[in-house]
Formats: C-alpha cells, structure tokens, sequence
C-alpha cells in the first residue's frame, strides 16, 4: 500500500516524465531483482543468461511503464517477461553454434553445492515441457497463488491447477524411476 | 504435501539462495534511451532537464533545511538590518537515479566532489560551503518526516542525493554560484533557498 502511495506522490503533476518512470521502475527493481534473478536462474541455470533475462524485463517494463496502471500490474508484467526471456534463451541453446554458456548452478561440474538429490529434482524438472516447469516453479518456488500464475502465464487458474498437478505427478515418475 | 512436493521446494530454494542480495547488479534499465537519434536527444535532453527544474524543486522543498535545526557552524553575523538571514544555495551532486543527462547515470565521484568545493569557494560571494552526506540527509529528513510512513518506505531505498551547502555573502542571489557549478560533472541541480 506504501508502495503504491509512492508511485503516486511521484507522479504529481508531471506525470509520464522519464524521471518518474525510472524511480518508480528502479523502486520495484529495488524490491523485486533478487526475487526475479532466482526465477530466472532456476529456469535457464547459469547466473548471467539470469541476470540478463531480469535486466531485459526491467527495460521492457521500463518502456511500458505510461501505459502499466499500479504496481501490481507492473509486477505480473515484468514477471511474465521473465518467464518468456527465461524460455527463449533455453531454447537459443537448443540452435547449435549459437552461444557458449556456462553449465547449470546444479550440475556436477559447477562450484555451488547443490548435492546429488537436489541435482536430481532440477535435471527432472528441465526434462519436464516449459508449461509445466513454469507453473511448478511460480507454484513451489514464488509461492504464488493460482490467479497469479495465471496472470504471470496467460492461462486460466483453471488450467493452471491440471498444469500443475499433471507436472507434480510427471516429476514423481521421472524422478521414481530413477531409483 | 507429498515427497516429490517437499523435494521440488527444498531443490529450488537452495538453487535460488546460491544467488544473495548482494549478487544483484545495479540496474540497466534506463539506457536504451541513449540510443536515440541526435535531434531526438537534444529534444529530450531539454524535456529531461525540464524535468530536473520541476524535480528540484520538490526536492528542494523537501530537503531545504529547516530554521529550527542549528546549522554545524554557527552563521556569521549580519551586520546589514535589511538581510536578516544570510542568503544560502544548496548543490545536489549527482545519483545512479539522477534524471539529468549530464549525470550520465552515475553517481558523483570523490574527485568531482572536489572539485565542485574547489569551484564554489572561488566565487567571491561564497562564505562557506559545508558538504551533506546522503546519511545526514537521511537523519534530517526522518526527524522531519516521522509521522509520514510512505516517506519513511521510499527513502530506505537509498535515493537522497549528497549535497554542498552553500552560505553567501549578504545581498548576494547566488546567481555567480549557481553559475559556477551548473553542468559541472557530478552537479544535478542547484536550487536557492528561501524561494
């Protein structure tokens, strides 16, 4: 609620200014960047292609920012932004000689300690189809609620509870038959 | 909650934690826009600074000190009846957040900071110049707006600018000091107190 008293004190009587788009954008970066880098980097798996995802979605929302109406708005935006930047990058990789990019924080090879099992519950989840990993994520990792996963990916918070409870249901089977 | 739930939650934070707060760059936002064409710049450059006069304005109200607060260094004695109060300048330095092109996006350096001192006590109608720390500034503001909460919220994100501030001769604008400083690397905006 503070939040949004803000935005609007800024604003004043000189509404729509650059100045006030980038305080207002860098107060949600200020409150949102660690939350949206961790999205980001459960999602693509190495820190950089993380950072940049969040840095793109910022200047989207940035540039976005005369026609958002609140924060709340804003927040859903810049975190679908994420979500699709997240998507695209995966899939960049997928093109060979693209670009050359750093192993997954959960790999083997990498220097954070994530252990064996954890390693085991991300390489499950990468093998699932994006929707699914996306809603699982936003679900278990943003702790969001049906609505706002909805929001954050387009689809109806009906579509959104069979997403999840299918993917929770494939990620047992894979990571079961691993055992 | 059943144990592939517990897995997947317990996964996923440890991964999101391996990045901390203080692994978050500064933001990139904002600069796209300097990829602009050279009219379009020099458009905006004028909106921009527009923008800066309005923007310093508020901040000066906000920020301009209060009367009841003794100042550091106790004001010279006005020897003329018709000054009562001598005539003062602050000089905003410059934020990552600072709208002003000339700011570049970054914030004043120590040397510019210099500088800036070295400028401003050559005017001849400078008497003294005494520097605020953005925490000073903090401390000041919070005395001054205890009893409104959304000020509280919207400083503790770190935007009060570092300031110089400038006591003049009796009978002086401040007109020459202003000049001395505006566009200088590191200044923002210069209001004139008491306006």
């Amino acid at each position: 609620m503070e939040i949004e008293t803000v935005l609007a004190e800024r604003d004043g009587p000189a509404d729509g200014t650059p100045g006030d788009a980038t305080a207002a954008v860098t107060d949600l970066y200020r409150g949102h960047a660690l939350g949206l880098t961790r999205l980001a980097l459960v999602m693509v798996g190495d820190r950089g292609t993380a950072e940049d995802v969040v840095q793109e979605a910022f200047a989207g929302l940035y540039r976005r920012w005369s026609r958002l109406r609140d924060r709340e708005s804003a927040l859903t935006y810049v975190r679908s932004a994420v979500l699709n930047r997240s998507r695209t990058a995966l899939r960049r990789r997928r093109r060979p000689f693209r670009t050359v990019h750093e192993a997954p924080v959960w790999s083997a090879e990498a220097a954070a300690m994530v252990g064996e099992d954890r390693r085991e519950v991300m390489e499950a989840l990468h093998r699932l189809p994006a929707r699914q990993r996306e809603a699982l994520v936003l679900r278990y990792f943003c702790d969001l609620s049906a609505e706002e996963i909805a929001d954050a990916m387009g689809i109806s918070p009906g579509t959104v509870k069979s997403t999840t409870s299918r993917a929770i249901a494939a990620l047992g089977r894979i990571l079961g038959s691993g055992e | 909650m059943n144990a592939t739930e517990e897995r997947l939650r317990d996964a996923l934070k440890t991964v999101g934690d391996t990045i901390g707060p203080a692994d978050v760059p500064e933001p990139r936002f904002a600069a796209p826009r300097r990829r602009l064409s050279r009219p379009a710049l020099a458009v905006a450059a004028v909106a921009a600074s527009a923008a800066v006069v309005v923007g310093g304005a508020a901040l000066g109200g906000v920020f301009a000190p209060s009367s009841k607060i003794a100042p550091l260094a106790s004001p010279p004695a006005s020897p003329s009846p018709s000054a009562p109060t001598a005539p003062k300048i602050t000089v905003f330095l410059c934020l990552k957040t600072s709208a002003n092109p000339s700011c570049d996006g970054r914030k004043a350096t120590g040397p510019q900071k210099q500088a800036i001192r070295r400028q401003l006590e050559a005017v001849p109608s400078v008497r003294g110049v005494e520097f605020e720390s953005s925490t000073q500034a903090l401390e000041r503001f919070e005395r001054r707006f205890r009893d409104s909460p959304w000020v509280d919220r919207m400083l503790k994100r770190g935007d009060i600018p570092e300031s110089f501030r400038v006591t003049l001769a009796p009978g002086s604008d401040g007109r020459d000091a202003m000049k001395a400083v505006l566009g200088t690397p590191g200044v923002d905006t210069v209001i004139v107190e008491g306006r």
